[in-house]
């Protein structure tokens, strides 16, 4: 087995399966998340699912009308 | 082959602390005879787990909590093999988090408590890099 390679899929496949919820706390839990990993980790497939499900959930941030952390997390991104 | 795993989830409005003592209770049951160590981290809002042991079996381990409906939006932080264990003596371990102060509710060694403790504190920056992001992550 490649378990580096295991490691990778299992990452993508949980990022890809995570649901935001529909309040600004559930949204904010799920991010938090899915920053930690875009943070630590090297993998260019893994963060390019961790930017994706990060922009998703700053839509749905901004949908919730709590804009100034959905643009604390565009600039977290951004760093 | 010895190994780690780390995972991250949202921990659901209706796990009460109860429950959470119900996790650990499984936890201690179930974990010896999978040769199993770690810690569970838990703030109000998140878990954090730290599993150690044959890699087939943390995986396997993994894969039945992700269904646990006391958690949500499971992911999958880091895993690979390890030389030895950090926790030998914790069958799981647990702690509610604060930045400030560390008090221990299971019996570890005085090593194991300090290894944690400057973990938390931010004091080891030589350790694993699955360890360091538990002070981050909580923060």
């Amino acid at each position: 087995m490649d378990l580096a390679k295991d490691e990778i899929e299992r990452k993508i496949k949980d990022i890809n399966a995570i649901e935001f919820g529909d309040s600004v706390e559930d949204v904010s839990s799920s991010l938090l998340i899915v920053m930690t990993l875009f943070e630590i980790d090297d993998d260019p497939r893994v963060i390019k699912a961790c930017k994706y499900k990060l922009f998703e959930g700053i839509a749905i941030l901004k949908k919730l009308g709590d804009e100034a952390k959905a643009k604390e997390i565009e600039n977290k991104i951004k760093e | 082959m010895l190994s780690h795993l780390v995972y991250v989830s949202v921990r659901k409005k209706e796990c009460t602390d109860e429950e959470i003592d119900k996790i650990l209770s499984a936890c201690k049951r179930n974990n010896p005879k999978l040769d199993i160590t770690g810690v569970l981290l838990y703030s109000k809002t998140h878990f954090l787990q730290y599993l150690e042991g044959d890699y087939k079996e943390i995986s396997g381990l993994y894969e039945k909590i992700k269904t646990d409906d006391r958690h949500k939006n499971v992911v999958l932080i880091t895993t690979g093999p390890i030389e030895e264990r950090t926790f030998p003596s914790w069958e799981m371990g647990s702690k509610e988090i604060s930045e400030d102060k560390v008090e221990f509710q299971t019996d570890l060694t005085e090593a194991e408590a300090k290894t944690f403790q400057d973990i938390i504190s931010g004091k080891n920056q030589e350790g694993n890099k699955s360890l360091h992001l538990i002070k981050k992550f909580f923060k």
